[in-house]
């Protein structure tokens, strides 16, 4: 029944989804999760690798959105709009993490991620997750909108409001020090 | 520009018909920075491919959970400060009755709306105080 009413609302845009929720469907604004989560879940499993948090840092972006639907004036896509909700909250646990003394499976030190025992423990998207996580937030922040999100690069900079010319140096510089952690397990490549 | 800046840019923007050039005459030149070129290509390949992950299946059951029981929850807080709201609203309006009808009779009666009025109670003069005073002195 519910999936019946779902495919009515499917092709609708998602400015029309946002006014619909707005006036209170609940089957508009599951559309708009279902459309935009997997964009979300790379950005925040991007940012904070994969973990509980993670999962309550997309729920919460989507929440938020739902708490403040009418500040959503459709000037930038949707998508964008619930990207820099995402960055957001994605930086500001960092920073949490930062300020806890607990320190997570996921931080690893260079020292062990360039001995090279490591590939054989685990696998080469955990690895890849381990070595962006070591990045500042800034450098992993347009290296996860750019290559993971596959925003353009001047969305990119759209969402972070940053020049065109930041987010390239930045990109350039993330790149040049990720492949750097990665070149011990190169071979896995 | 540093040749290798540009092959790095060369990925996320269009470049100027020289830059375009500049860059394919050094890929031609080069061996080197040929095989950068791939290696990177490779590179953002890889990292696409290997972060592609998506939430638990019930993920979006679990944000309209959460949006409904935070409205609930809110709801609750409203209907009890509203009523608190309402009942001390009451409380307030027949205080500030009691007071302007109080105030109002005294100023009727007596003339003035002095506080010492609004109680009842009665004016004393400087010459009783003056006794009073006396009487003390008097102890001391």
């Amino acid at each position: 029944m519910l999936s019946n009413i779902k495919i009515g609302f499917e092709h609708l845009s998602d400015m029309d989804l946002v006014l619909k929720s707005i006036s209170g469907d609940q089957t508009a604004f599951s559309i708009i999760v279902q459309r935009h989560k997997s964009k979300i879940a790379a950005t925040v499993f991007g940012m904070l690798g994969e973990s509980m948090e993670a999962e309550d840092i997309g729920h919460e972006v989507f929440i938020r959105f739902y708490n403040s639907l009418e500040n959503f004036r459709g000037e930038s896509s949707l998508s964008t709009y619930l990207t820099r909700i995402a960055i957001n909250l994605s930086l500001n646990e960092i920073k949490r993490r930062k300020r806890n003394i607990f320190k997570s499976f996921i931080n690893l030190s260079p020292k062990e991620l360039s001995s090279g025992n490591t590939v054989h423990n685990f696998e080469l998207k955990e690895m890849i997750d381990k070595c962006i996580s070591k990045l500042s937030p800034k450098l992993r922040t347009v290296i996860i909108l750019r290559l993971v999100d596959q925003y353009s690069t001047e969305e990119t900079a759209e969402i972070l409001n940053l020049p065109i010319g930041t987010v390239l140096s930045r990109l350039a510089r993330g790149q040049k020090l990720l492949k750097q952690l990665l070149t011990p397990f190169r071979y896995d490549i | 520009m540093n040749i290798k800046k540009l092959l790095y840019e060369s990925f996320d923007r269009n470049l100027s018909k020289s830059e375009a050039n500049k860059l394919k005459n050094s890929l031609i030149k080069s061996e080197s920075l040929k095989k950068e070129q791939s290696e990177l290509s490779t590179f953002r390949e890889v990292i696409f491919q290997n972060t592609q992950k998506d939430f638990s299946p019930d993920f979006e059951f679990e944000v309209l959970r959460k949006i409904n029981s935070r409205t609930t929850r809110g709801s609750y807080q409203d209907i009890f400060f509203n009523s608190l709201n309402t009942t001390f609203r009451r409380l307030a309006y027949a205080v500030l009755i009691f007071i302007i009808l109080t105030l109002s009779y005294n100023f009727e009666k007596n003339g003035n709306i002095s506080f010492r009025s609004a109680l009842g109670v009665k004016q004393q003069n400087s010459s009783l105080a003056e006794d009073f005073k006396n009487l003390f002195s008097i102890y001391n």
